[in-house]
Formats: structure tokens, C-alpha cells, sequence
């Protein structure tokens, strides 16, 4: 009988723990399973994250290169900076598709472009997308909205947010029933130069079709 | 109490015979079937000195505290949306638990077991360690072999791996805390089936809050409508077919007092499971070009995997059908039951059907089936000497019924 045995008949006898087969008040035989139950969840909790933590993107953007998302959109990040998620024109995914986000990176500067169908103009998908993050309560936009437009022509709006570790704007473009959203997250300081490279691949967002 | 009564009522029939007319032989090799599988006995819940208990719960706790945290900001910005699609998936949990259960019709196993099982699926192995190694384990992928071989391969390469092994290592816990209980590899089987529906359920709504975002949040009740109904519809071959097999194949690489240690086909099943995991979640980069295709090649998978977990559940239900007919073997020597009935009870649902089926009337057909189930009250009844009354109520209820 172990202290995990359980009983038709519920009596104390059957849920007894012989005094010498016990280690500090547990069931002895009961200690290796749940250690290693224990600690294969801490492995898996901590310990994978952890080593994820310690390995560096790798794959960085060619100079000249554009990535290509969903929705037949394009842009061309700055060169030499880190990709941490989406492709490379050319790479589309298995069946000839784009993954409908990419970010890119500079130490703590980052880019992320999102696709989707969105019918309206860019200021309801500002809006749209203010709402959502309201919900979650980050990056909450300061009232200032501002028209950008692209190179190619495309039509978009764009709003400051600053939270208590970074400065940063959020792009709203629409055009053809495809809705496109820039989130620029930088330091609070952040470098003329860097801010330039972030102008230069805002305006180089291009939407197939779409633009003059 | 009106049942006790009813219990005792002097003018009903027992349905038993004088305990000479019985084998000695027969009662014996039922007692060893309740000693050996743990049929009929209860699980105890609290359970201090057991080092499994403390694990158990506070890894659900931890689990649970996770869940919470994550599902909030994931559903927050659509959650009527989320919260209308998710009544739907309830209805569907309930159905496949529904259906788990009717599937170990022969020693059932306790109810609170069961939860226990689903429990972990649902909170532990999904909230405290998947989705932490999964985000890790994606990441590594994708800083080693390039964002674009991660995006066809790396979701087939991971989950196989951390989301069984998340499951399935909750079947050591519930082993560890029923050990008399867990003891066949139907038990696994069953437990596995339990853990894995706790998991889907809580995919399926991480899921449904994620999609509802698509497409900057505009249509949230459409997209989560829509990945809803996909999920629904290749759930079948889902994490409940998959931890099953898994935790069959992981008993059987244990072994228990009941069960001898089968490392080759436990290592096989395990295998067998993450690797039609793997295909599920890598079959869009596997079809390639063929893409076109795709509902065909998710029809052949899903008909493989169904195929599979149906073979594994013949293969772990044969000797719970053979413990519960040397359950009943001695009811049938002692002319409450008659061999036919005893086939039907320990047989497939085939060969239920054929029996209800071979009654003429559908008021016939109908008792038929009350009379299959009253059986199987009399079966879990019969493990508790310590309630004789019960025992003979159950005997008097087959007999009611068989009359009626």
C-alpha cells in the first residue's frame, strides 16, 4: 500500500505511510515520479526560454532587399539590420505564400509590418487598431495624427505613442481594400540616422496596385 | 431515506441463487480481477503524503495563474466575440467528453480521475510548459535555420515534441497518485484521450482569440467563427487521438503490476503520435506546390489517424472486455445472466448493436438496451463487498428490467 492507494472502504489503515518509508513526511516511493515530473516542466518552463535567450538572431537583411507579406505588400528595411520575423521576397513560405508580419531590428530598435484585408480609410484603421490596443493597455497614441504618404503613392496616417522604455509611432496605410500597420518602436532617444533609415522604409512600402 | 426502502423492498425478486451453485473458481478469478485492475475503487483526493499531489497541484495553480494572464490579454480587445465562440466549443468539449467516457464502458474509471486529467491538459501541460517551450523551441528555429525554413517546418518540428511530452508526463502524476487505479493500458489510453481534450479546449480558445484578431480585429466574431469551425472539424484527429496513443505507448514503456513492460511497442506508439502530430502541423510545407489539395490531404490524414487511435483502442480494450466478463462469469453461472447477455455486455458496439438489434419490437429493442446498462451497474456495483445491499439491489434492478 502506498500513501497514494486508494481505498473501497476509505479506513485510515489504508492510506497509511509506514513510518520508515518516508522522507520528510512524504511517501518515499512517490518522491522520483513527481521530481521528475517536476523537474521536466522546469526544463520546458524556464530552461528552453532560457537557452532561446542566450542565442542571437542570425539572418540579417542583404543590402537592396525588399520582404514581401501577405496581401502583395512589399518594403525595403534597412540594410544590415536583423530579421526576427517574416521573409525575404523570394522566400515565400511552402505553396507559394507570405506570412502576413515581418519585424526587423537594430539593438532595441524594431519595425514590425502587419497586413490584412481592411475596407475603410487609414484613419478608421488607426482607430481599429488604437481600440485593440487599448484593450491591452500598451501603446497607448498621443491625439497628433499626422498624413504620410509613400513613395508609390500609398495613403496613411501615423501617431506617436511613448510608454515608460520607449518612444515610437504607429502607420496606418490603406489601399485597395488591403490595410497595412507600421509599429516603430525605438529608445527614447533615438539617433537622427536611425530615424532617417525608419522614414526611408516607411516611405518605401508599396502595396500591389496600389499608388500612382 | 425512499431509496433505502426501495432498496430493501422484501417483494422483489434477487436474482440470486444460493452461493453453492457458483464455482469457487469463478469468484476467485473475480476477486483477483478487482485485486489486479482496481476496479470499482475511488480515488483519493487529498492526499499529503504523496510527493505527486504537491506537484500535481501546484503546477495546475501555476498553470491556471498563467492562463488567466495570457488568455486576458489575448482575448481582452474581442471578447464577446471570443466569449460567443467559445460557448459553442463547450458544447463540443462536452460532446468528445461525452463520448471518451462511453468509450471505457468496461471498469470505468473514477470520475475524479478523469478531471484530473483533463485538468492538467487544460491548465499545466498547456499553460506552464507548452506554450513556453513552444515559443522557445520556434525562436531557436528560427534564429538557426533562417525565418523561412522555420515558417514551413519549425511549427512540426515543435509541437510533436512539447506538447505530447507536456500531456503524456501528466500520466505519470496520475499514475503516481492512483497507482491501483492506472493499472491497464486501457486506463492510459483513456487518461490520455482526457488529457488531450483538457489541451484542445484551451488551444482551441487560444486560437479562436488569436484569429480574432486577423485582419486588424475588424470581423472578430467571423474570424474566430471561422477557425472554429475548422478546428471542430479536424478535432477528431486532434490532441485527443494523439495523447491517447502517446499515453498508451508510454505506459506500456513502464509497465505496471498488471501490464508487463513493452519498451518496443511503447517507444513505437510514442513515436507513432508525434509523427502524425508532426505531419498535421507540417502538412502545408509537405504538400508544397500540391496546396491546392490541401482539404484532400487533410481528409487522408485525418482518415490514418483515425484508423490509428481506433486500432490502439482494440488493442487496449481486449483484456478490460475479457476482466469484465470473469467480473460477470459467475453472475451467469448462477442463472442471472444468460451467456448472450454477457457476450453483449463485454462486446464491441458491433456486437451490442447485433444484440439490441435481434429483439424483435422496438419496445423489445429498447429494454434490450436498459437491460445492458443495468448490467453494467451490476458490474461496477459488484466490487464493493463492503455494501452487500447495493450489490444485491443492482442484481434485483437486472431482473426488473429483464421482466419489464
Amino acid at each position: 500500500m502506498t500513501s497514494a492507494d486508494t481505498t473501497r472502504t476509505g479506513t485510515r489503515r489504508h492510506r497509511w505511510v509506514p513510518a520508515d518509508r518516508r522522507w520528510w513526511g512524504l511517501d518515499r516511493r512517490t518522491v522520483l515520479p513527481a521530481v521528475i515530473v517536476l523537474a521536466t516542466a522546469a526544463i520546458m518552463h524556464w530552461g528552453v526560454p532560457w537557452l532561446n535567450g542566450q542565442v542571437s538572431f542570425s539572418e540579417t537583411v542583404p543590402a537592396g532587399s525588399t520582404m514581401s507579406l501577405k496581401e502583395d505588400v512589399e518594403f525595403t528595411p534597412p540594410a544590415g539590420w536583423g530579421i526576427s520575423d517574416g521573409v525575404l521576397t523570394g522566400d515565400a513560405e511552402a505553396g507559394g505564400t507570405y506570412p502576413a508580419s515581418a519585424t526587423v531590428f537594430d539593438g532595441t530598435t524594431s519595425i514590425t509590418v502587419r497586413t490584412g484585408a481592411f475596407e475603410g480609410t487609414p484613419r478608421a484603421l488607426l482607430r481599429q487598431i488604437e481600440s485593440t490596443n487599448a484593450a491591452t493597455g500598451t501603446g497607448a497614441l498621443r491625439s497628433t495624427v499626422t498624413p504620410v504618404t509613400t513613395a508609390s503613392g500609398v495613403h496613411g496616417v501615423i501617431s506617436e505613442f511613448r510608454d515608460v522604455r520607449n518612444d515610437g509611432a504607429i502607420a496606418a496605410f490603406v489601399a485597395d481594400g488591403v490595410g497595412v500597420e507600421v509599429v516603430i518602436s525605438t529608445p527614447n532617444s533615438t539617433p537622427t540616422r536611425t530615424a532617417t533609415l525608419i522614414g526611408q522604409t516607411l516611405s518605401s512600402i508599396t502595396v500591389e496596385g496600389a499608388g500612382s | 431515506m425512499r431509496l433505502n426502502l426501495f432498496r430493501r423492498d422484501p417483494e422483489r425478486t434477487t436474482g440470486t441463487v444460493a452461493a453453492s451453485a457458483v464455482p469457487t473458481e469463478l469468484e476467485q478469478a473475480r476477486t483477483a480481477v478487482f485485486e489486479r485492475s482496481g476496479w470499482g475503487l475511488r480515488m483519493e483526493l487529498f492526499q499529503p503524503r504523496n510527493a505527486a499531489f504537491w506537484v500535481f497541484w501546484g503546477l495546475v495553480i501555476a498553470g491556471t495563474w498563467n492562463a488567466i494572464t495570457i488568455l486576458q490579454s489575448a482575448v481582452a480587445p474581442f471578447a464577446s466575440a471570443v466569449a460567443t465562440n467559445s460557448l459553442v466549443l463547450v458544447l463540443y468539449a462536452a460532446l468528445f467528453w461525452w463520448a471518451t467516457r462511453a468509450m471505457d464502458r468496461y471498469s470505468t474509471l473514477p470520475i475524479s480521475l478523469v478531471v484530473h486529467a483533463f485538468l492538467w491538459g487544460a491548465t499545466a501541460a498547456t499553460f506552464f510548459m507548452a506554450i513556453y517551450a513552444n515559443d522557445a523551441i520556434l525562436g531557436l528555429y528560427g534564429k538557426t535555420f533562417g525565418q523561412r525554413w522555420a515558417a514551413d517546418w519549425a511549427a512540426g518540428l515543435t509541437a510533436p515534441f512539447t506538447e505530447e511530452v507536456s500531456k503524456g508526463i501528466g500520466l505519470v502524476l496520475l499514475i503516481t497518485l492512483a497507482p491501483r487505479i492506472v493499472r491497464t493500458t486501457f486506463d492510459a489510453f483513456i487518461l490520455g484521450a482526457f488529457l488531450g481534450l483538457g489541451f484542445q479546449v484551451v488551444e482551441d480558445v487560444l486560437y479562436v482569440a488569436q484569429t480574432s484578431g486577423v485582419d486588424f480585429g475588424a470581423h472578430p466574431f467571423l474570424a474566430g467563427a471561422e477557425t472554429l469551425v475548422v478546428r471542430m472539424a479536424t478535432g477528431v484527429a486532434g490532441h485527443i487521438a494523439y495523447s491517447a496513443i502517446f499515453a498508451t505507448g508510454l505506459f506500456l514503456l513502464a509497465g505496471s503490476p498488471v501490464q508487463r513492460r513493452r519498451v518496443g511497442l511503447g517507444v513505437g506508439l510514442m513515436v507513432l503520435a508525434m509523427a502524425m502530430h508532426g505531419l498535421w502541423d507540417d502538412l502545408g510545407a509537405l504538400v508544397g506546390p500540391l496546396q491546392a489539395f490541401n482539404l484532400v490531404f487533410i481528409a487522408i490524414l485525418t482518415v490514418i489517424v483515425v484508423f490509428v487511435v481506433f486500432r490502439v483502442f482494440r488493442f487496449a480494450v481486449r483484456p478490460e472486455q475479457e476482466d469484465l466478463r470473469t467480473v460477470l462469469a459467475p453472475e451467469v453461472a448462477a442463472g442471472l445472466l444468460s451467456p448472450d447477455e454477457l457476450d453483449a455486455v463485454v462486446g464491441s458496439r458491433k456486437t451490442r448493436r447485433r444484440y439490441v438489434k435481434a429483439a424483435g419490437s422496438r419496445q423489445e429493442r429498447r429494454r434490450r438496451r436498459v437491460l445492458l446498462t443495468a448490467i453494467h451497474d451490476l458490474a461496477e456495483a459488484l466490487p464493493h463487498v463492503d455494501d452487500p445491499d447495493h450489490i444485491v439491489f443492482t442484481r434485483q434492478e437486472v431482473t426488473r428490467v429483464r421482466n419489464t
